[in-house]
């Protein structure tokens, strides 16, 4: 260094006497300085460059990574409860769910009660012509604002008709013989067709014509008219729907058309300009009925004189029934509860529910309930002591009718948000609790889980019932054992902790949501008529897989990457890529389960970020 | 100033120092400006040929094939391209033009048969001659 600042003072020196000397080298002199300087940048940036290159070999040559063991394995750690527990029949006593995530000292205490088991509909039917809008039953089984939907039909009618179509007689025509013509039009009103006029002109003979209404939508026929004999004329003819009559939509586009037989000379249907695409006609050699649905048909701008005289709705109906499972044990109490509303205001509404000691929905009293519902969602509820049990069949079967009728002319919705059966078993306690578990899916992707596996460790205070085990199936929405390898339950001894393990290596796929969420339900046998304490010290799942564990060490002074585990033999060479860090110093396992280990001699090999390989043969 | 002007006009004595001075100066820039190309060209080679880091993360004997395969990583801080793959000292085909990007990673099949139980010196060499490989026993 001394040595350099020496030569740099001495050239400094040399320079700056010549510089007095002769000033024309100065610009010479800049111009090897700048050029002197761009060489050392060059330079230097190699010597950098050359630095960090020997500072990545130093950290690979530090890096020291060791396989301790490898393992086969087939079953994942425990996945335990993360909320407390849900109880739908009994009360809990002592502990929290902490107290269940281990298998020690701690234990969570739930005890028994007189059961009040809720149900919720697992069917329905519509009666008149009420139709499903949208929703499902599961929506029924919360008061939560989510409902379920249907829309009413019109159920009465006024004796006043109205009509829609045009009652124009047109100037020009069309002949209907084999061919089926008419135009698009749309009522404004709910109502029931009484008959379809058209402007004929019969030339020649008389023939034989009907009429009929299509639902534009799909093409569908309605409903077709009487066959009338028309003579030669040129008139409006009248042709009358036979019963029952069709039950036409508000705002629902129909299509008039009227059809004549074939004989000497035309049967033509007048008409005027229409809209786009209103006027309709297709060949179709004439029948005793219209073709359902109309074929294809040919499109022109046309308003046909064809129009559709109607009874307007004076009152709107919509019934539903629901019908639903329940216990054949005996009941103490029945209480039945409905949450609903409707998209209009003043419907007066009746709740029945099927009486099967007299075979009919009552009229009154217990299983009878009428009020006036709007917009608003209302809370009807009833409480039945009396022989409860008449309103179930011997399969424990009920069903529930609801029946909303409003005086007006549009349809409306009615919107059903909770319905509840619930019953109070006679003398009968029952303890029944669910929680969620979640699988860790970063360590168990689905892809790799076999099955699953579920561990309950309970005492109880009564020994004379067995305990079960399920789980929620996501698909069919209830709590099933289907495909457990044990669904006979367990029997426990008194006085010292049972351990109730299952699994399930079939079907176990609609227990496990997309999220790794199980939700597993533990329950009595319903048989208790002494009241019942049951401890849970702990309650797990796992998945069951053919995976692998590494224990690892990171023996080296720097944090090691590992990016990649390989599995070899003589048959194959596999590579699985891997993300795990490990600090300094520090042991760590990794759990595989997308890896499947041969069944004997192969070689596992670790591959660091840096480039460093630990291998651990197996034999 | 306008004199000033006047005299510079007339006076022809300083033309030649002034042209000799401009031509020095454009040789000496003309020369710096190679010298400085070269040295970047030479030390971009150099950084180039330093930052290659290759590794062998597996060789397979493979049955099925017949082959060498060999499952290389570049760990180094430029990409890499393999020119030339040698079996015990012999030049054998392979899988070409076989690239690796920095921090990617493949297999490299070398059609060589085989013997099982005899020990194979594979080396592979990159365009800019850095050498990766070592013994490995066939199995």
């Amino acid at each position: 260094m001394l040595m350099l600042s020496l030569i740099g003072g001495l050239m400094l020196e040399a320079i700056t006497r010549r510089l007095k000397h002769d000033k024309r080298g100065v610009s010479n002199v800049i111009v090897v300085m700048l050029s002197l300087v761009l060489i050392v940048i060059i330079v230097g940036n190699v010597v950098l460059w050359s630095y960090q290159m020997n500072q990545l070999d130093l950290e690979r040559m530090q890096e020291t990574i060791n396989i301790a063991n490898v393992a086969r394995i087939t079953r994942s750690s425990w996945f335990t409860v993360q909320n407390e527990f849900s109880v739908s029949a009994g009360s809990r006593l002592s502990g929290t769910y902490t107290d269940t995530k281990f298998i020690d000292d701690f234990h969570e205490t739930f005890r028994e009660e007189i059961a009040s088991i809720p149900y919720n509909p697992s069917n329905y039917t519509l009666h008149g012509s009420s139709t499903f809008i949208s929703g499902s039953l599961t929506d029924l089984q919360t008061d939560n604002g989510v409902y379920m939907q249907f829309r009413s039909y019109p159920s009465a009618f006024s004796s006043v008709t109205e009509t829609f179509g045009n009652t124009v007689a047109g100037a020009n025509s069309r002949n209907t013989e084999n061919t089926i013509v008419g135009s698009l039009f749309t009522p404004t009103k709910d109502g029931e067709a009484q008959s379809i006029t058209a402007y004929i002109r019969m030339t020649y003979s008389s023939k034989n014509m009907k009429c009929a209404i299509y639902l534009h939508s799909n093409l569908s026929l309605v409903a077709q008219t009487e066959e009338k004999t028309v003579p030669i004329s040129t008139t409006w003819i009248t042709f009358n729907f036979l019963t029952p009559k069709p039950i036409l939509k508000a705002n629902t586009e129909y299509l008039l058309v009227a059809w004549s037989s074939s004989g000497n000379g035309n049967a033509y249907l007048y008409y005027n300009s229409g809209t786009t695409d209103q006027g309709h006609y297709v060949s179709s050699a004439y029948g005793p009925n219209f073709p359902n649905p109309m074929p294809n048909p040919t499109h022109e701008a046309r308003a046909y004189s064809i129009f559709c005289t109607f009874k307007p709705a004076t009152e709107e109906t919509v019934e539903v029934e629901f019908t639903g499972t329940s216990s054949t044990e005996s009941w103490t109490n029945l209480t039945w509860t409905v949450d609903s509303c409707f998209t209009a205001d003043g419907v007066s509404t009746t709740f029945q529910l099927y009486n099967y000691q007299t075979e009919e929905y009552p009229a009154s009293g217990d299983g009878y309930i009428t009020a006036t519902i709007g917009t608003i969602d209302a809370n009807v509820t009833q409480s039945i002591a009396s022989d409860p049990a008449r309103f179930r069949d011997a399969n424990g079967n009920w069903k529930l009718k609801i029946t909303g009728t409003n005086a007006v002319e549009t349809p409306f919705d009615f919107k059903v948000d909770l319905i509840e059966f619930t019953v109070i078993l006679f003398n009968i306690y029952r303890l029944n609790v669910n929680n969620n578990l979640v699988i860790d899916l970063s360590t168990y992707p689905l892809d790799y889980v076999h099955g699953i596996e579920i561990l309950i460790r309970f005492n109880t205070t009564v020994d004379t019932e067995k305990w079960f085990l399920k789980t929620y199936n996501w698909s069919a929405s209830t709590f099933s054992d289907n495909g457990f390898n044990n669904t006979a339950g367990n029997q426990p001894t008194l006085n010292e902790w049972n351990d109730y393990a299952i699994n399930v290596t079939d079907n176990w796929r609609s227990y496990v949501k997309d999220d790794g969420t199980l939700l597993v339900e533990f329950a009595d046998e319903g048989l208790n008529t002494t009241q019942a304490i049951a401890e849970i010290d702990f309650l797990g799942v796992r998945a069951i897989i053919d995976g692998t564990r590494l224990d690892l060490k990171n023996s080296g002074p720097l944090t090691t990457h590992i990016i990649a585990i390989w599995i070899t033999n003589s048959t194959n060479h596999q590579r699985h890529n891997v993300n795990l860090y490990i600090n300094s110093g520090e042991e760590k396992t990794y759990i595989g389960a997308d890896i499947t280990l041969p069944k004997e001699n192969f070689i596992v090999k670790v591959v660091t970020e840096r480039g460093n390989i630990a291998i651990f043969p197996v034999s | 100033m306008k004199r000033k002007a006047w005299r510079f006009l007339e006076d022809k004595r300083a033309i030649t120092p002034v042209l000799s001075n401009v031509l020095l100066m454009v040789v000496a820039v003309g020369v710096m400006a190679i010298a400085t190309t070269a040295t970047y060209a030479i030390t971009t080679n150099l950084r180039e040929n330093m930052s290659e880091r290759v590794i062998v993360e597996d060789v397979w004997f493979n049955n099925s094939t017949g082959n060498i395969s060999v499952y290389l990583r570049n760990v180094g801080k430029i990409s890499i391209h393999v020119s030339s793959v040698y079996v015990n000292h012999t030049s054998q085909p392979f899988t070409n033009p076989f690239n690796l990007e920095i921090g990617k990673h493949g297999w490299l099949d070398i059609s060589c048969s085989w013997v099982s139980g005899s020990l194979y010196y594979v080396d592979v060499v990159t365009n800019r001659g850095t050498h990766v490989g070592g013994y490995y026993k066939a199995p």
